[in-house]
């Protein structure tokens, strides 16, 4: 052998790389875990991670839709602002996310399914406890096709939750043939006002904090875009994001004539291009379970290395339901929703 | 007694080393650190690294990633990466700046780690110079120029980018090679390759080289081509294994199909890259018709391919790194003035990277600025980029000194015809 240092360098760096692979394909070394119960007046908390990381704890009230949230994704029906294979795989990407906060995500309905869930909770009452993330910048005709008694008007009147993202929400309808119909009034329908979304284009940024930006900082919730976000200014709304000239970049709002919850995030998800984070807070928010009168009641944070319990006194909390749990930070590395009666 | 140029070179080490700690220390690139952050997280949360958004780069650097995130973690380091409201504007799409601060330590550790590539490879360079030339002063100089690069110290140690990793993997091909290795040297060429993709460039010249050496031995010739291309096969099946049977390939290859899909840089980015491929393969041609065995011959043809890959603007400065230490080699074996060359481009060359280094987190923990309370300015990227472009123009020069005394011979043969025929 010419010379013993080239080959130490050669067999150090090439099991450094293996060892790294090893870790990433064949051994999962990290763990992460969370545990709440309450007793009526204290919420107890108990974490436990690998590695050390930060921890969140928020108290919410008014959270909506426990029973389950879908994403609506249906291959054959038209889509705005963004293409089939964008948005699979930005619901690829949204779906993992949910899964690593333990959202109660059911899985994707297609447009037919859609309207099946619709009818059904209708039928039993239990809009309430549904919710759909559309992504696809059309909702399907079975839906909506921008008329009074259509069946996502209805369903968003019991009480359903839409979170959206991704173009104008409601300005299109989507058939089967993948064709785009505009839909005139749609802002009125939706929410029972003209002028409620900002239908430029363009990227547009904010910096200014919502009125309820304590809530989404503390949920770790950094997204500025509000081209095709809602107004802020509008009854029975929250907006947890960042805003600017009156449009707000994640804006929670009671749906016209009726209790149900229309999240909007602004600009797209497109894979890859300067939002690329917009999956991760889309579903930060929707493992939160936030609706449009969500109030952040109290919040606890701090740092776990190994183990950690803690406990939140709820007594002072009267309107407190819910608590969202989460580990780490802009990235999330464990989360979970409680709720009490 | 030590030679004084062997003092002079452990000094410039050890200053270029204390400035790499200082720089590392208090200043960084949000945005790039914040990146590999983001990367080590999502392999906290169990997504891998192709699982959700982040990383963008084949997978050697990822694995690279992946055992020093194990490493940290059993020192309590984490890659702890924190947005901040006030910051939220430098979210804008075109910043170089991002609002995330991320966690010093584990920055730190990253930095470091690339500065002991930097230092390893000072001694790869050292050893190829000395085992081809049997010089020691001519191996000193050349580990020195490398030492004292001054866009290499600035880009590893202010935002850990892993170009130097990319640059250690190739020379440790290049030794193998040389010394007619050449399953180590494909497997090492591929590992560098998967790395960072500009080392496939050199792949022409590589087996170009083995047909030198084996003119009229056509057996032996393909006998030792295949040994490089198993190798080469092997490592990147090593490497790929995982990604096939997850159905992630087409993710690894992100970095250059994202490129590729927008619009007038991805078509200058196909251009570019057709054009480099095609005269990469036309240079080790002209090696194989016309060069030697002899070190001398085959390094020019080295150096020129990656002097044609690196000729036009092909990204951000610290693509050029690579180019670094072949420039180093070549000022000692070829022609010193590319030492010079080298000095002045590669200090022209962190203009740009200066105007976007960030005090790190380690100021923030000391309160040194109070807290962060305001966004850096973001500076007309015109202005920086010219000094680059001075860099790269001033890279040509390599080509026309690498050349001058070819096209001087050529032009007196022909003047000597001229006259003859009159």
């Amino acid at each position: 052998m010419k010379n013993k240092g080239v080959w130490t360098v050669i067999a150090v760096f090439v099991c450094l790389m293996l060892a790294g692979e090893m870790l990433v394909y064949a051994v999962d070394p990290y763990s992460y875990d969370i545990e709440m119960t309450d007793d009526g007046d204290t919420l107890y908390y108990s974490l436990e991670s690998s590695t050390s990381a930060d921890y969140h704890v928020a108290v919410l009230s008014d959270t909506v839709a426990v029973g389950g949230v879908y994403c609506y994704y249906d291959s054959a029906y038209g889509v705005s602002m963004i293409t089939h294979d964008q948005l699979s795989l930005m619901i690829e990407e949204l779906e993992t996310e949910l899964d690593v906060r333990g959202a109660a995500y059911e899985g994707r309905l297609d447009a037919q399914e859609l309207a099946g869930l619709m009818s059904s909770d209708l039928t039993q009452g239990t809009a309430a406890e549904h919710a759909f993330i559309c992504g696809a910048g059309a909702f399907p005709d079975t839906v909506y096709t921008g008329t009074a008694d259509d069946l996502l008007v209805l369903w968003l009147q019991a009480g359903g939750t839409v979170y959206w993202i991704n173009g104008v929400i409601g300005l299109y309808s989507a058939d089967a043939q993948g064709r785009l119909t505009a839909v005139a009034g749609y802002s009125e329908l939706l929410f029972g006002e003209a002028g409620a979304v900002n239908t430029c284009d363009d990227m547009e940024f904010a910096e200014d904090p919502g009125n309820e930006r304590g809530l989404g900082a503390t949920l770790s919730v950094y997204y500025s875009l509000i081209n095709n976000g809602l107004r802020t200014d509008l009854p029975y709304s929250i907006s947890i994001g960042f805003e600017q000239g009156g449009y707000g970049s994640v804006v929670l709002v009671k749906s016209a004539d009726g209790n149900g919850t229309i999240g909007v995030f602004g600009g797209t998800s497109l894979r890859g291009i300067f939002n690329k984070e917009a999956p991760r807070f889309l579903a930060q928010v929707v493992a939160a379970h936030l609706g449009y009168s969500t109030v952040l009641l109290d919040a606890v944070d701090g740092s776990v290395d190994d183990s950690f319990a803690g406990t939140v006194d709820l007594s002072a909390l009267s309107d407190g339901k819910a608590a969202f749990t989460y580990l780490g930070d802009t990235v999330a590395l464990c989360g979970k929703y409680y709720r009490w009666t | 007694m030590m030679e004084k140029y062997v003092k002079r070179y452990w000094t410039a080490f050890t200053a270029a080393l204390a400035i790499s700690i200082v720089i590392s220390v208090f200043l960084t690139h949000t945005y790039d650190v914040s990146g590999w952050s983001e990367v080590c997280n999502n392999l906290l949360a169990g997504e891998g690294l192709y699982g959700v958004e982040g990383y963008y780069y084949t997978p050697v650097w990822g694995y690279f990633l992946s055992f020093l995130l194990y490493l940290g973690t059993l020192f309590g380091i984490s890659p702890t990466m924190v947005q901040q409201d006030l910051l939220i504007g430098l979210e804008n799409g075109g910043s170089p700046f991002t609002s995330m601060i991320t966690d010093f330590r584990f920055v730190l550790m990253l930095k470091l780690f690339m500065i002991l590539t930097w230092a390893v490879n000072a001694y790869l360079i050292y050893h190829i110079v000395k085992e081809w030339t049997g010089e020691p002063r001519k191996a000193y100089t050349a580990s020195g120029l490398w030492l004292i690069c001054p866009l290499t110290i600035v880009i590893i140690a202010r935002s850990a980018m892993f170009e130097s990793l990319t640059v250690m993997l190739l020379l440790l091909s290049l030794i193998l090679l040389w010394r007619g290795q050449y399953f180590g040297a494909g497997a090492l060429w591929a590992m560098a390759s998967l790395t960072k993709y500009f080392p496939f460039f050199l792949i022409f010249i590589f087996v170009a080289l083995i047909l030198v050496r084996n003119r009229g031995e056509p057996k032996k010739a393909l006998r030792q081509t295949v040994e490089a291309v198993v190798g080469a096969l092997l490592m990147s099946m090593v490497i790929y294994l995982p990604l096939i049977i997850d159905g992630t390939v087409m993710d690894s290859l992100s970095f250059i199909t994202s490129r590729v899909s927008e619009s007038w840089l991805g078509i200058y980015d196909v251009i570019y890259t057709v054009s480099a491929l095609i005269v990469s393969a036309y240079v080790a041609y002209c090696y194989y018709k016309r060069g030697s065995t002899e070190i001398g011959s085959f390094f020019k043809a080295v150096l020129t391919t990656l002097l044609v890959v690196y000729f036009l603007p092909v990204g951000p400065e610290q693509y050029y790194i690579i180019l670094a230490p072949f420039m180093a080699i070549g000022a000692v074996l070829l022609d010193r003035r590319l030492g010079t060359i080298m000095v002045v481009a590669y200090s022209l060359m962190i203009v740009s990277p200066l105007f976007t280094t960030y005090p790190s987190d380690f100021l923030v923990y000391l309160n040194a600025f109070g807290s962060i309370t305001a966004a850096p300015p973001i500076i007309d990227t015109i202005v920086d980029n010219l000094f680059t472009a001075a860099g790269i123009m001033i890279l040509w020069l390599s080509l026309w000194y690498l050349y001058k005394g070819q096209l001087a011979e050529r032009k007196a043969l022909k003047a000597a015809r001229c006259s003859h025929e009159e």
